[in-house]
């Protein structure tokens, strides 16, 4: 009977080199996906401080993107030839970035066939060693260090203490959801400190819709609210039909996708489209889907034909 | 490329690309009526509208409709034009290949472990959606 104490003297120690083993294996991996970020970025000749439209990516790299009708999927990836991910209409768009960033993941690192069932909010839930991997790099290439600075310091906000809309805003910017570019810069990037992040993830996204739609006059949006201003560049604003582009004061569209009231541009059918303000200087092409769109991304702006 | 029986039945039916106005057999008429509904269920997954597939093939609307309610023979030009704006296979939307995929296909490969995550009703649209889009690839027969 002598193992008995034995084992109560050890276990704790093992398990605390377990954890600290752990520990080292997950920044290990955390590394290993973020330089898989930065080096994909740099292949396709995207700048680390610019946002990019995922979609056009997976175009790049010669994956075919499909949304689909399936409720409990958050997204599935299949190597193919031809690579496929599948990713589901039923989430907001920043969450199907995500899901499409975490898919090509999964491809950069050779990863066989995933189903990503549907998690719950928007937090990192990462069961194996590939998923860790394949969250880890989605974060990275949407919210590099550079262009989650680059978002704030462009718009002369203060990264550490943002008020909640500043954050959605930059959040449009980089695709991403606004809980999602909150958590990344609490616990990744820890460039806001954890009480001020704690405070701004108690503000629901609808609640800072709301507000902007109430001071900006844009009345009952149905859809989402994308703020854009002067300091988008980088990548197109997509939007679906019943969203409503914030735009700054002065701007003018004349594609028939939308329909400009104020500064509100409401996205009204599929289509192609260019904003743009000639007091700034600043012009941004707009690119409108149907709403929870299914089928290849690759069709998804396509405008509808008139004997339809 | 096209040389499946079925294929053949059907070809060896009408040779023009107009509408038969001859009585079709019921094998060849059978096979339209596939290829019918595979091209709907084809498209529908895509996300195009008959006006949008009109439009890419430089058709008109109407010739899409009569070809999705199997009233008009496509050729096999056709047939290959709709595969590649489908991104499909042509075995597939001649039937030669199952509507729904087997989740133990090698091609597939996906683990049943992770297909049990899904509800019925979404791991039989997966499966649906997997049938139509991932032959591709595949040589045609």
């Amino acid at each position: 009977m002598y193992w008995r104490p034995f084992v109560l003297a050890v276990s704790p120690i093992a398990s605390a080199i377990r954890q600290v083993r752990s520990a080292m294996n997950r920044t290990a991996l955390a590394l290993q996906a973020a330089k898989a970020a930065l080096r994909l970025r740099q292949e396709l000749q995207i700048p680390s401080t610019a946002p990019l439209a995922v979609y056009d990516v997976a175009k790049r790299l010669a994956i075919d993107v499909w949304f689909v009708d399936i409720t409990t999927l958050e997204g599935t990836y299949l190597p193919g030839p031809p690579a496929t991910i599948l990713v589901t209409s039923h989430r907001p768009a920043g969450r199907q970035t995500m899901t499409c960033a975490h898919e090509i993941g999964h491809h950069v690192f050779g990863h066989g066939s995933h189903i990503d069932e549907m998690m719950a909010g928007d937090k990192v839930q990462s069961t194996t060693v590939e998923e860790f991997l394949a969250n880890t790099f989605a974060v990275n290439f949407l919210m590099t260090r550079g262009v989650v600075a680059q978002g704030f310091l462009s718009r002369g906000i203060s990264a550490t203490s943002p008020r909640p809309d500043q954050v959605y805003a930059v959040a449009n910017w980089l695709g991403v959801g606004y809980t999602t570019l909150l958590y990344h810069m609490r616990s990744a990037l820890k460039t806001m400190p954890r009480l001020w992040a704690d405070r701004l993830l108690k503000i629901a996204p609808r609640d800072i819709r709301v507000e902007i739609a109430e001071t900006h006059g844009l009345g009952d949006v149905t859809g989402d609210i994308i703020v854009v201003d002067e300091n988008w560049h980088g990548r197109p604003i997509d939007g679906q039909v019943g969203d409503v582009l914030l735009l700054p004061d002065g701007s003018k569209f004349q594609d028939k996708c939308g329909q400009v009231e104020g500064r509100g541009l409401s996205l009204t059918c599929p289509g192609l489209g260019r904003v743009e303000n000639a007091d700034l200087g600043w012009a941004q092409f707009v690119r409108v889907s149907r709403r929870g769109y299914c089928g290849l991304a690759d069709y998804r702006h396509l405008e509808e034909v008139e004997d339809d | 490329m096209l040389n499946s029986p079925s294929k053949r039945r059907h070809d060896s039916a009408d040779d023009s690309n107009e509408p038969n106005e001859q009585q079709p057999d019921s094998s060849s008429q059978q096979s339209r009526e596939t290829i019918a509904s595979r091209l709907r269920t084809a498209r529908e997954i895509a996300g195009l509208t008959q006006g949008q597939i009109a439009k890419l093939l430089g058709v008109h609307r109407p010739t899409i409709t009569e070809i999705e309610a199997g009233r008009r023979r496509v050729a096999a030009e056709e047939l290959q034009a709709f595969a590649r704006h489908y991104r499909t296979s042509i075995a597939w939307l001649s039937g030669e290949e199952a509507a729904i995929a087997d989740p133990t296909d090698q091609r597939i490969r996906l683990a049943a472990r992770e297909l049990s995550k899904l509800s019925d009703d979404d791991l039989e649209r997966l499966l649906r959606v997997l049938a139509t889009i991932r032959t591709r690839s595949e040589p045609d027969r």
